[in-house]
C-alpha cells in the first residue's frame, strides 16, 4: 500500500519534469515527435529503473561502510554512463528491433539531468532497497508519461498560427507551465 | 491518419467564429443576470453591485490586455504602421464581434465574489494572453482559457488579503463546498440531511441563492444556457451530459458504498463547480474531442479527476485541474478516435463502457484504499 | 596541430558566450539550473558562478589533456574529469558557503550533467588552446549567469513584489499585489517560455527590417535602372 504511494508520489505528485524539473533539456528537444517521445520514455524507464536500484546498492555497500559518501557524484555518473553503454551494447546483440528503436537515444540519457538526479534524490530520501525501486519506475515513469503527452500537444501546435516569434520552443515552455499547473490537481493524491 | 487541417472549432457548417462567440455571450449574460438579480434579492444591492463591476472590470481587462499583446507584438515583430488608428485596425473586428470579451466574461462569474478588482483584472489578464493569445488567438488554443485562469487565481491569491471589505458576511462565510471539502466527503445520511439544511436545501442550491461565486451557484440557469447553446448547435450536449451522469452514477455507487444514502450524488452535483464546468467549460468546442467518439472518453475522464481530485482533500478547484487535465490529453483523444466511422457503433459503446468502468474503479478504488 | 597556431579573436571568443550564443537563452542549454533555482536571484547568481569557476577548470584540464585521450573513452573520461571537479566544487561550498550549499541541493550535483559544460569540452576545449578554452569558459560562464540573473530579477520582480540582491533589497510594490504564480515551479516554465518567445520575437523583427530594407534597396535599384 504504502508502495502504491510512493509510485503515485514519483509520478504525479512530485513529477521529475513538472515539478522537479529534472530532464527539461531532453524534454524540450525530443518531443517534436510523439514516436521520438515514446521512444525516449522506454528507454529513461529502462535506464532509471535499474540504475536507482544499481546505485543503491553501490551507495549502502561500497561508499557507506568505507565513509566515501562524497564520493557519491562521480560514482553515480560513472555508474549511469557504464550501465548506458552495457544496456546499448545488449540491446544491439541481442533485441535489435528494441535497440533499433531507442538506440538513438540511449547516449543522450547518459547527461540527462534525470537519471543522476533520481539516484540522488532516491539517496537523500533515505529509502530501503524496494521502495528505491518503485521510486524509480515511478520518477521514469512519470517523466514517460508527460514527455509523451507533451509530444501529441506539440504536434497539434504545428497547425496553429501561433505568433511568429513563439512557434517553437517559447509556447512549448508555456504548454509546459499550464501542464505543470494542471499536475498541481493531483498534490493531493500522495495521501 | 491526420484529419484536422485547420484549426478548431470544427463545428457544424455555417457556424462562424463570429455566431458562436456571440451565442456563448447571449448565454453567458444571461446567467449573469439572473445571477446578479438573485443575489440582490438575497443579499441585497452591494453584493449585487460588485458582482457587476467584477464582471465589466473582467470584460475591460481582457479587452485592453488583447489590444495590448498584439500592438505589442507586432511593434517587436517590427510591422511598419502610420498612426495609431492603423495599429488598431486589424483587431477592431474581433472588440466588436465580442471575441475579446468571452473569456472575461466566463471567467468573472466563476471567481469569488468577495475578489478584489485588482485581482480580477489581473487573472483576466493571465487568462487571456497566456491562455489564448500566446498560443495564436481564437480558435488556436489547447487549454480553457477560464480554467487556465482560474488555477491561476487559486495558486496566486489564494490565501490573498485582497478582498472587498464591504461585502456583507454571509458571502464571505465557506461556501458548501467548502464545508464537504473539511468533512472529506464522507457522510451520513443524516449528516447529509442536516447539510442540506445548513445549505438552504436543494432547491436553494439549484437556483442560486446560496454563497458561493455567482456563475456555479446559479444551476438552473445555468442548465437553461446550455439548452440554448445546443440548439443554436454552438455546443453538443453529449459532453456536459455525459460528464454529470457520470459523476453521479460513480456517487451513486460510492454513496452506497459509504451508506450516506440516495442523495448523496446530488450532493456532489450541487456543490461547486461541476455544473458550471460541464455548461461552460467543457462544452467548449475548441478544447475538446472533435467527433462524439472522443467527446464521450473527455466526459468520463473529467468526471475521474474531478471525483479524485474531489474525494481526496485536493485543493477546492477540482472542476478547473480537470478540464486542463482533460484538455492536455484532447490532442491524444482526437488522434485515437480519428478512425471511428458511423459504422463502428459496438466499438464505440464497448470503448465508451470499458472507458466508463476504468473511471469507477479508478474513482471508488483509489478513495477506498487510500481513506477508508 | 595547426589549433596551436591559430589566431583567436579572444574578444570574439568571449563575448559569444555572453550574447550571441548565450547557453540558456539562445542554444537552450542547460535548462534544468535554470527552472530550478531562479525563483531566488541569491541562488541564481551562486550557482551560476559555480558553473563559471567549474566551467574554467574543466576547460583548462581538458584542453591540456584532450588530445592524449583516446576516442573511444573520450566521454566517460571527460565525464570523470568533470565530475572530479564537481565533487570538489561541492565540497568547498560545502564548507565555505553552506547556507548557499543547502539551498541549492541536488542542483550542485547535477553541474556534473550540465549540458554546457561537457558542450564546450568536447566542441572547443578539446580542439583549442589552453588560453582560448579559458576565454570560452569565462564567456559561456558570464552569459550563464547573466541568463540565470535575468530570469531571477523578472521572477522576483513580479512574483515578490521585491528583489533580494542579499547585500541590498529592492521594494518594488506591496507584497500582496505580487504574483506570487512566478517563484512557484509553474513560474519558471512560464517566465522562461515568456523571456525566449520575447527574444525571438525580437529577433523576427530585425529579421523583418533587414528584409524590408532589402526590398526598399531592389526597388531603389530597379527603378534608376528603369
Amino acid at each position: 500500500m504504502e508502495l502504491f504511494g510512493i509510485f503515485i508520489g514519483a509520478t504525479l505528485v512530485a513529477n521529475i519534469l513538472l515539478a522537479q524539473f529534472l530532464g527539461i533539456c531532453s524534454f524540450i528537444g525530443v518531443s517534436k515527435k510523439s514516436s521520438s517521445a515514446l521512444g525516449m520514455g522506454a528507454a529513461v524507464v529502462f535506464v532509471i529503473t535499474i540504475s536507482s536500484a544499481v546505485t543503491w546498492l553501490i551507495f549502502h555497500f561500497v561508499l557507506v561502510p568505507y565513509h566515501l559518501e562524497f564520493m557519491r557524484t562521480i560514482v553515480f555518473i560513472l555508474v549511469i554512463a557504464s550501465l548506458v553503454q552495457f544496456v546499448e551494447m545488449f540491446m544491439k546483440k541481442y533485441m535489435e528491433g528494441l535497440y533499433k528503436a531507442l538506440g538513438v537515444y540511449l547516449p543522450l540519457i547518459t547527461t540527462n539531468c534525470a537519471v543522476l538526479g533520481a539516484a540522488l534524490l532516491n539517496i537523500d530520501r533515505t529509502l530501503s532497497f524496494v521502495q528505491t525501486i518503485v521510486s524509480g519506475f515511478g520518477i521514469s515513469f512519470g517523466y514517460a508519461l508527460v514527455i509523451f503527452v507533451f509530444s501529441t500537444i506539440r504536434e497539434r501546435l504545428e497547425l496553429s498560427n501561433t505568433r511568429e516569434g513563439f512557434k517553437g520552443v517559447p509556447i512549448a515552455l508555456v504548454t509546459a507551465s499550464i501542464m505543470a499547473m494542471a499536475f498541481f490537481g493531483f498534490s493531493g493524491l500522495g495521501g | 491518419m491526420n484529419f484536422p487541417l485547420k484549426p478548431a472549432p470544427h463545428t457544424k457548417v455555417g457556424n462562424r467564429h463570429e455566431d458562436i462567440v456571440a451565442t456563448v455571450i447571449k448565454a453567458a449574460l444571461f446567467v449573469a443576470v439572473w445571477a446578479i438579480y438573485n443575489r440582490f434579492m438575497v443579499f441585497g444591492i452591494e453584493t449585487a453591485a460588485h458582482v457587476a463591476l467584477m464582471i465589466l472590470v473582467a470584460c475591460t481587462a481582457s479587452t485592453i490586455a488583447h489590444l495590448g499583446f498584439h500592438m505589442a507584438m507586432d511593434a517587436l515583430e517590427k510591422k511598419s504602421f502610420t498612426s495609431f488608428k492603423e495599429r488598431i485596425a486589424p483587431y477592431k473586428h474581433k472588440i466588436r464581434t465580442g471575441e475579446t470579451v468571452v473569456t472575461g466574461l466566463i471567467l468573472a462569474l466563476a471567481m469569488q465574489p468577495t475578489a478584489h478588482l485588482y485581482v480580477v483584472a489581473i487573472v483576466a489578464i493571465f487568462a487571456e494572453i497566456i491562455g489564448k493569445l500566446i498560443y495564436g488567438g481564437y480558435g488556436q488554443n489547447i487549454f480553457n482559457p477560464v480554467a487556465v485562469g482560474l488555477i491561476f487565481n487559486a495558486l496566486t491569491f489564494g490565501g490573498t488579503v485582497l478582498t472587498v471589505g464591504y461585502l456583507p458576511d454571509i458571502i464571505t462565510q465557506p461556501t458548501p463546498l467548502a464545508a464537504l471539502t473539511t468533512a472529506n466527503w464522507i457522510m451520513t445520511p443524516q449528516e447529509l440531511a442536516n447539510y442540506f439544511a445548513n445549505t438552504g436545501g436543494i432547491i436553494n442550491m439549484f437556483l442560486g441563492t446560496v454563497p458561493g461565486s455567482v456563475g456555479e451557484t446559479s444551476r438552473l440557469a445555468l442548465l437553461v444556457a446550455l439548452g440554448y447553446m445546443c440548439y443554436k448547435k454552438v455546443a453538443d450536449w453529449v459532453t456536459p451530459i455525459f460528464y454529470m451522469g457520470t459523476v453521479y452514477v460513480i456517487m451513486l455507487v460510492y454513496g452506497f458504498i459509504i451508506g450516506a444514502g440516495f442523495w448523496y450524488p446530488v450532493a456532489h452535483l450541487l456543490t461547486g463547480g461541476i455544473v458550471f464546468g460541464a455548461v461552460f467549460l467543457a462544452s467548449d468546442p475548441i478544447t475538446t474531442p472533435i467527433n462524439r467518439q472522443g467527446k464521450v472518453i473527455f466526459a468520463v475522464g473529467l468526471a475521474m479527476f474531478t471525483l479524485l481530485i474531489r474525494l481526496t482533500a485536493s485543493p477546492t478547484e477540482g472542476v478547473a485541474f480537470s478540464i486542463l487535465l482533460m484538455n492536455m490529453l484532447t490532442p491524444l483523444i482526437d488522434s485515437k478516435t480519428a478512425n471511428v466511422t458511423t459504422e463502428n457503433t459496438n466499438k464505440k459503446i464497448r470503448s465508451s463502457a470499458i472507458a466508463f468502468a476504468i473511471a469507477t474503479v479508478v474513482v471508488i478504488g483509489f478513495t477506498v484504499l487510500t481513506q477508508l | 596541430m595547426e589549433a596551436k597556431h591559430k589566431k583567436y579573436n579572444y574578444k570574439e571568443v568571449l563575448t559569444a558566450g555572453i550574447f550571441k550564443e548565450n547557453p540558456i537563452f539562445k542554444l537552450l542549454l542547460s535548462l534544468c539550473p535554470a527552472l530550478g533555482v531562479t525563483a531566488v536571484l541569491v541562488n541564481s547568481v551562486g550557482l551560476g558562478v559555480i558553473i563559471l569557476v567549474s566551467l574554467i577548470m574543466t576547460n583548462t584540464i581538458i584542453a591540456i589533456v584532450g588530445k592524449f585521450v583516446p576516442d573511444e573513452i573520450r566521454i566517460p573520461a571527460y565525464i570523470t574529469i568533470i565530475a572530479g571537479v564537481i565533487t570538489i566544487m561541492e565540497m568547498m561550498v560545502h564548507a565555505f558557503m553552506p547556507d548557499l550549499f543547502a539551498a541549492l541541493g541536488v542542483f550542485l550535483s547535477l553541474v556534473v550533467v550540465n549540458c554546457i559544460i561537457m558542450g564546450r569540452a568536447e566542441a572547443f576545449a578539446a580542439k583549442n588552446t589552453v588560453l582560448a578554452s579559458i576565454y570560452d569558459a569565462i564567456g559561456n560562464g558570464l552569459g550563464i549567469i547573466f541568463a540565470l540573473a535575468v530570469i531571477a530579477f523578472f521572477r522576483e520582480f513580479f512574483g515578490r513584489g521585491f528583489v533580494d540582491f542579499g547585500f541590498f533589497r529592492l521594494n518594488v510594490f506591496p507584497q500582496e499585489y505580487a504574483i506570487g504564480f512566478l517563484v512557484q515551479p509553474m513560474g519558471a516554465f512560464l517566465m522562461l517560455g515568456i523571456i525566449v518567445g520575447i527574444m525571438s520575437t525580437i529577433a523576427v523583427g530585425k529579421n523583418n527590417q533587414k528584409k524590408a530594407a532589402l526590398k526598399s534597396q531592389k526597388t531603389a535599384t530597379t527603378k534608376a535602372k528603369g
